[in-house]
């Protein structure tokens, strides 16, 4: 006990500065930190089949945790199609290459255009995008904390689901994108030959057989901040494999919606869709949540948390015993270093979240 | 030590808003090599703080500098870390 006293608290035998926060102590918590760092930098090298890019997000995950939410509503589960993945794949590629963050490109290309590329007809259809988490269920928590988000997920006519993960660098900064696709395909997409359940190389003599799965989508609708329906219509043009090009830039979903749209011939249903969540709610969970599938960079920042933590504890309880004990305080801007390791603190933790679209 | 306090709060004020201001670059989405500088500076503006603070409070001594080398160095990987 009096060891722990010598090494953590102020006392009359350590001239009322404990161990720690004097430099020898200091160094020792440096070294120890190095060391540390190290040791993981060396394990997830040596171990390259736990790392991620930077994260433990995992396609098959996510599609569990999403019919997780849905079945927790009452809903049916949704169906894991590849041609959606394929979709959600060249969309997140086409971020990338193009380095922008959106569901619609800079030079007019919107989700649906994707789902055209792979030949998946659909009657509705939803997009959800996540950038910068650790782990698939950091990804899913803040979806569901989004209404908008969330009522995609929820959506009980969607039936088919497809993700892609996929590494890259935009606008200078490597990050992980999440993909997710949601989709009602159309009765005619039936007859679609389903990758899912065929030889990945197609025998040609069946081609014939396979029925092309243009999307021909009447009215695309874009969430807004205000539901006003006449706002947020979207007008597309003839089926096409091109880009749909938004005729009113202005009316484009803003940046912390899902997107969301409907096919139907003969009528034009509006979704009203909104919320605005950024982070999620609380980043410290999903921090802990990295605990079951570990990456390096995630390790890392548990390691810097808990090391702020412990400095501040340490740093606390030293001026608590000081300002109890009535003594003069020696260093009266333990304010400031304490200030200054909860700010490191916080933005640890906010970065623990990610942004979503 | 309330007097004491009250009359550097301008001191540790700005040094806080320096640490406010080099968090919020870190969290923004520019180049890494900008961090890495704003971070860098950040923490020599705070060690030369700290050293002239003692200085200017006659309680400088070698140990404290120690002292700063080495938290400084514990700040400087810690703010690396979220930036990387």
């Amino acid at each position: 006990m009096s060891k722990l006293i010598h090494y953590f608290l102020p006392h009359e035998k350590n001239n009322h500065k404990p161990f720690f926060t004097r430099h020898p102590g200091l160094a020792t918590i440096l070294i120890f930190t190095l060391a540390v760092q190290t040791s993981i930098n060396v394990f997830f090298s040596t171990h390259p089949q736990i790392l991620g890019f930077a994260t433990s997000i995992y396609q098959s995950e996510i599609i569990t945790l999403t019919n997780n939410q849905r079945t927790n509503s009452g809903l049916t589960t949704l169906k894991h199609n590849t041609k959606l993945d394929e979709a959600a794949r060249m969309k997140a590629q086409h971020m990338f290459e193009n380095d922008y963050w959106a569901h619609v490109s800079p030079d007019g290309v919107d989700p649906w255009y994707w789902f055209g590329v792979v030949g998946y007809s659909y009657s509705a259809a939803g997009e959800n995008l996540a950038r910068d988490f650790d782990t698939s269920a950091g990804v899913v928590n803040a979806w569901m904390a989004s209404p908008s988000h969330r009522e995609n997920i929820l959506y009980p006519n969607f039936t088919e689901i497809g993700i892609a993960v996929v590494d890259g660098n935009l606008a200078g900064e490597d990050t992980t994108l999440v993909v997710q696709l949601f989709a009602t395909p159309t009765p005619s997409s039936s007859l679609v030959v389903n990758p899912v359940e065929q030889d990945p190389t197609p025998i040609p003599t069946l081609a014939p057989t396979v029925v092309p799965a243009t999307p021909t989508p009447n009215t695309v609708i874009y969430p807004t901040n205000t539901p006003v329906p006449t706002a947020a219509l979207i007008p597309t043009q003839e089926p096409t494999n091109q880009p749909t090009v938004s005729p009113t830039p202005s009316l484009e979903p803003t940046p912390t919606t899902a997107a969301f749209v409907i096919n139907d011939d003969s009528k034009t249903t509006y979704q009203p869709l909104g919320g605005f969540t950024t982070t999620p709610p609380n980043p410290l969970s999903n921090t802990l949540s990295v605990i079951g599938h570990i990456s390096s960079l995630s390790a890392g920042r548990i390691f810097s948390i808990a090391l702020t933590v412990a400095l501040i504890a340490l740093l606390v309880s030293e001026s608590a015993v000081m300002w109890r004990k009535g003594l003069k305080h020696p260093h009266a801007h333990r304010i400031v270093h304490v200030g200054i390791l909860v700010l490191t603190l916080l933005a640890t933790l906010y970065q623990a979240g990610g942004s979503i679209l | 030590m309330k007097k004491y306090i009250n009359a550097h709060i301008l001191q540790y004020f700005f040094i806080l808003l320096l640490f406010a201001l080099t968090v919020t670059v870190i969290e923004a989405r520019i180049d890494l090599v900008y961090k890495l500088i704003i971070i860098t500076i950040t923490i020599f503006v705070y060690f030369f703080w700290s050293v002239w603070h003692h200085w200017e409070d006659h309680t400088l001594t070698t140990s404290v500098v120690l002292e700063y080398l080495t938290l400084t160095a514990i700040l400087l990987w810690l703010l690396i870390n979220l930036a990387v």
